[in-house]
């Protein structure tokens, strides 16, 4: 608990003076999502300062990236973002492939999407749970876990692991989909809107949703990018910034979906934008499977990786934000430096912006609407 | 001193038929009347032992439903959430409570080293005792089934209650942390604004019923031949959001939910000191639900079964299985009000601080208030010509003003089709200004403006920060 | 189709291969001359008014141009290079015109644009990056640095990556810095370098000039040493701070010697 020290004159002075008051949100609580502490001034209720100490879960990342062969990285990077652990992988699988210049059959291209946007789905639908948990009602909480539990079982069956699936390899993918995979992806996707619908009855005209999240935290859309946010947190201000249709990687350039936009910047935005997002998500799996050439699912890579010496920065729309890869190799086995665009970190600078002038409780809000996972804050 | 010569002698029991002896020397009528002998002892009966009997009695039911009411709220959030709660301890976890009971006596009892002792250890007390010593006055059935009928119970009610404020403030002071002082100032804080909200929403009940004897409120229904709940539905409104303000349960509960950074007054508090408090707040759930159901719903008549009969169907005959019944019922009702209050406790979100305070003081108080100024108009204007009414729907039973059956339509036509809208119109005015006020429609409103502000600009040159890419 | 690189990464139409032996990165001092093959542009294009180069495809750029009669050069010691000079492209030549030689090097590999710019024009430069018309580049994706402890007196070399929401644009900008010298801060002109910078001072120890808020992010306050170095070890090891704030007991497993007194605790 940090306190500052005030002389003690009188003890009815200090305890009910005037002065701001220092919070510490500390690293352990329920809602901040992991280790992060938030410090915060408060002058009453309102919230005059905020800083955020993290570092908690940092684990050199980076540094393991130089000592390590391109192959050895990448469950890495599942742990990231251990929410969404198998578009992290995406990331650095197509930089390393982009220097290789490996062309991946299309086969693989197009289950990727599809994993990759059943993860999207996933993660959203644990923000919506944790989200609505924070701001009170716990019972979405259960709901979206029990619709993220048919995902995980899924990518159980397929990867062999639930939270840090590991499906990617350099060049393609390990194991082509298992027989059942269509009709259970199918399956999930028949159930999924009418839990989508259920979620928003639950949530999008309740008053009190409304009084919770509607004027939290605007950002206008220049401030938004001036502070490099990405991701849904940057659409619910109205820009339209979206990876995969700005620079198109994988199979994204064959499907038809739309990038889903919100208004003020405000949480009740954000928060719309990425139940959109969900559906838009469904809409890309339907089309991935309905496409789903016949093939290869490897590419013929070597067994040592070496890249040409050279550099490229290669970035995916994860559900947190932009992730990229910024590699440098020297023409060896490993990489010279290998910098992790962290989108969560970078958003999260976003905090201190969103929340001087609102209360207290608002913070809580303000912290689940940026959806930050402290695997990739820290690193 | 009498010999009993009655069918309790036995043989192998001196020393148990001489305080059976005693029992009967101080028994109420109602049991002497089972055996057909003749009281002896008044003072003692009435005021000593029988009321003991029923204390204990009601203790004993509402402690063991108290814990069980903890298990109902885990069993129904759980059924709610699409999981199964406690099933472990016993049959459909129906133990659980017992071993929650176990361990919170077993655990370590931790007093902060520089909390203030006796006030850290009174707090839990004062709360409890104010909290139980309500049930006191509760109407649990018809005839014998209230321990005090006082004829100002409803005042007691409230006014024993609102110590139960003490009790919370003395527990954040106690626990020399400044967050669960300031936890403890803004639940009591709440608190009190809630209750002032829950007295003006009965006072509509009670012109009708004339009385504030619980009681005499559930009699007064009988009279009247309905239930206030129909003639009063925004005092009942007004009293339920009331009520779980005063409660602090969702969506009010924000003074001591998890997430919420200050933890609140029962912070520093574990083991069976903590299941005092959480005690006291399931009673006072049990309370207010109790007295909704006294003032509202008829208590525990039931047209058919107690009190009232239903298109001939009379009420039950014999009294004591009446009585028995009316317990029944009332039980019944209460759990349906407390499945309510857990039903909104799992489904809402919950309301920020300053949001809550402005509803309590914004909007409970004034419907209140605009309830009884309405509920007065609506009264006397149906009074009989003969005292000054104007309709004279309304007839002299007893010295006790009964409403007729066009009196009955009257009122609760008046109440639902001008009383709620007027009342409406006046809450909207005044709160139109606030932030917060309708929110649908300024965003609704808001995309509009926008989407037309857009076009214009569209018209004369592309916004660079609203386009990117495809 | 590039299936399979193992021989030749078939790229560089360049005649000279980049020649540092032991150095990663070619774009160091040598630029490498370009094929005949234009100018890269970055991925697919967008709505704007880009010159002509026909837009190569994300995985081969340079590949797909057998131009102008240029052999692939022969391998050198690393391999043949994935980068060459940028030319044709508006924005550069805007740039370099405008800046002149404080731009040491445009260079383009897999599509991806860099630049050089030396330290005393880099916020001019940044300054016109963000403001100009036909820049636009309003967002600062990433901010990070490269410690090369073989290049005396340019051991760090600051990298901004950045995009342009309107233009869809990416650039990387590079700086090179000596062991201990500062490097100007952006936070200025794009807030969210703010953390970005923290993190590099945090992990190599560049010190930025002018930033609000210079501490270290994700380490410790008092984390002595900057572990992103190359001379910083990987595996762990005690040092001043875990000296100070980690309490390590060794425990024998004797129970004859474990003697926690409770009764100790009030």
């Amino acid at each position: 608990m940090v306190m500052q020290e005030q002389p003690v004159t009188n003890a009815q002075e200090t305890l009910f003076d005037a002065e701001e008051m220092v919070l510490n949100m500390g690293p352990q609580h329920p809602s901040t999502h992991g280790v992060l502490r938030v410090i915060l001034k408060l002058d009453g209720e309102t919230v005059t300062d905020l800083d955020c100490d993290i570092g908690f879960l940092h684990r050199g990342v980076e540094k393991i990236g130089e000592h390590d062969t391109y192959a050895m990285i990448t469950p890495y990077w599942d742990r990231l973002d251990y929410v969404a652990a198998v578009s992290n992988d995406l990331c650095y699988v197509e930089g390393v492939e982009k220097m290789l210049q490996v062309e991946v059959p299309k086969r693989a291209e197009y289950i990727r999407v599809i994993l990759t946007e059943l993860q999207r789905i996933a993660s959203h639908l644990l923000w919506l749970g944790t989200h609505a948990m924070d701001i009170g009602a716990v019972t979405v909480l259960l709901y979206c876990f029990r619709e993220r539990e048919e995902i995980l079982k899924i990518f159980e069956d397929f990867i062999g692991a639930r939270l840090t699936a590991h499906a990617f390899r350099i060049g393609g993918l390990w194991w082509d989909a298992y027989p059942e995979f269509e009709t259970r992806v199918r399956e999930f996707l028949k159930i999924l809107p009418g839990r989508v619908e259920e979620y928003e009855t639950l949530l999008n005209a309740n008053r009190i949703w409304l009084q919770r999240t509607v004027g939290i935290g605007i950002l206008p859309a220049e401030e938004a990018i001036n502070l490099s946010l990405t991701g849904p947190a940057l659409r619910g201000s109205g820009v339209k910034y979206d990876v995969r249709k700005a620079q198109p990687y994988s199979a994204y350039a064959d499907f038809n979906f739309e990038i889903p936009i919100g208004e003020n910047g405000d949480t009740y935005d954000r928060y719309l934008v990425r139940m959109e997002e969900i559906k838009q998500s469904a809409v890309i799996i339907e089309q991935a499977l309905d496409g789903l050439p016949e093939g290869p699912v490897m590419a013929k890579v070597p067994k040592i990786i070496k890249p040409p010496v050279g550099e490229v920065y290669h970035s995916i729309e994860a559900p947190k934000g932009e992730i990229g890869v910024y590699l440098v190799s020297d023409g060896t086995g490993k990489p010279y430096r290998m910098r992790i665009r962290p989108p969560s970190f970078i958003n999260l600078q976003s905090l201190k912006r969103m929340s001087i002038g609102h209360l207290v409780a608002d913070v809580v809000a303000l912290i689940g609407t940026l959806d930050i996972v402290l695997g990739e804050v820290d690193r | 001193m009498r010999h009993y010569e009655s069918r309790f002698t036995h043989h192998a029991g001196f020393i148990m038929q001489s305080i059976l002896t005693t029992l009967m020397f101080v028994a109420p009528d109602w049991v002497l009347s089972l055996t057909r002998e003749r009281r002896p002892n008044a003072f003692w009966a009435e005021y000593i032992l029988w009321p003991a009997i029923q204390i204990i009695i009601v203790l004993f039911i509402v402690l063991t439903l108290v814990a069980y009411l903890v298990y109902l709220e885990r069993k129904v959030s759980a059924f709610m959430q699409a999981r199964l709660g406690p099933m472990r301890v016993g049959p459909w976890g129906l133990l659980q409570p017992l071993a929650d009971g176990i361990k919170l006596l077993l655990k370590e009892d931790i007093i902060p080293i520089k909390a203030d002792r006796a006030v850290f250890i009174i707090a839990p007390i004062v709360s409890v005792v104010a909290a139980l010593v309500v049930l006191a006055v509760v109407p649990w059935g018809a005839a014998w089934a209230t321990i005090a009928n006082v004829n100002i119970g409803l005042l007691f009610i409230l006014a024993v209650s609102s110590v139960g404020v003490l009790g919370l403030v003395l527990a954040g002071w106690g626990s020399n942390s400044k967050y669960s002082l300031l936890g403890a100032l803004r639940s009591s804080a709440q608190m009190v604004s809630y209750e002032i909200g829950m007295g003006l929403s009965i006072i509509g009940a009670l012109m009708f019923a004339r009385t504030l004897s619980m009681s005499g409120i559930i009699d007064g229904q009988r009279l009247d031949g309905i239930w206030y709940v129909f003639v009063q539905p925004l005092g009942f409104l007004v009293y339920a959001v009331s009520a779980l303000g005063e409660t602090n349960r969702a969506p009010f509960d924000l003074p001591e939910a998890e997430s919420e950074l200050v933890a609140g007054y029962h912070t520093e508090y574990s083991g069976f000191r903590w299941a005092l408090f959480f005690m006291a707040e399931y009673s006072a759930m049990i309370v207010t639900s109790a007295v909704a159901v006294t003032v509202f719903l008829g208590g525990w008549m039931f047209p058919g079964i107690t009190g009232t009969s239903l298109f001939g169907y009379g009420p039950i005959s014999n009294p004591t299985v009446h009585t028995f019944a009316s317990i029944v019922v009332f039980a019944a009702k209460i759990m349906a009000l407390i499945y309510a209050y857990m039903w909104f406790r799992w489904t809402w979100p919950r309301y920020r601080y300053d949001q809550l305070m402005e509803l309590g003081w914004k909007w409970m108080i004034p419907a209140g208030l605009a309830n009884i100024v309405l509920t007065g108009i609506w009264y006397v204007l149906a009074m009989p010509k003969a005292q000054g009414g104007v309709f004279g729907f309304m007839r002299e039973v007893n010295s006790r003003l009964v409403p007729t059956g066009k009196g009955l339509i009257y009122f609760i036509g008046t109440a639902f089709v001008i009383t709620i809208p007027i009342v409406w119109g006046m809450l909207v005015t005044i709160n139109r200004r606030s932030r917060d006020f309708n929110l649908h429609e300024q965003r609704q409103l808001q995309s509009q403006l926008r989407r037309e502000r857009l076009e214009k600009m569209l018209q004369e040159q592309p916004r660079p920060a609203e386009t990117a890419g495809q | 189709m590039a299936d399979d690189t193992t021989e030749k990464p078939n790229q560089g139409e360049g005649k000279e291969p980049s020649t540092e032996k032991a150095e990663p990165a070619a774009p160091d001092s040598k630029p490498v001359i370009a094929g005949a093959e234009g100018p890269e542009t970055p991925q697919p294009p967008a709505d704007t008014a880009k010159p002509s180069p026909p837009s190569a495809e994300k995985p081969a750029p340079p590949k797909a141009a057998p131009a102008a009669g240029h052999k692939p050069a022969p391998p050198a010691k690393k391999g043949p290079t994935i980068t060459f000079d940028i030319t044709g492209d508006a924005l550069i030549d805007r740039i370099r015109e405008r800046f002149g030689d404080a731009i040491t090097e445009a260079v383009a590999t897999l599509g991806q644009q860099i630049i050089r710019v030396k330290k005393a024009s880099f916020v001019e430069l940044c300054n016109f990056l963000h403001d100009d018309d036909e820049a636009l580049f309003d967002m600062c994706t990433d901010l990070t640095a490269i410690h090369w402890p073989q290049r005396g007196g340019e051991e760090f070399e600051v990298v901004i990556l950045l995009y342009s929401v309107p233009k869809n644009r990416r650039l990387r900008v590079k700086v090179s810095l000596a062991d201990g010298e500062a490097c100007p801060s952006v936070t200025h002109i794009w807030a969210g370098a703010n953390w970005m910078e923290r993190e590099v001072f945090d992990m190599f120890g560049i010190v930025f000039d002018g930033h609000p808020d210079l501490r270290r992010i994700l380490l410790p306050e008092d984390w002595p040493g900057f572990p992103l170095r190359k001379e910083y070890p990987i595996e762990y090891r005690d040092n001043a701070w875990t000296d100070k704030h980690l309490d390590y007991r060794e425990i024998d497993y004797d129970t004859s010697l474990i003697d926690v007194k409770y009764a100790e605790r009030r």
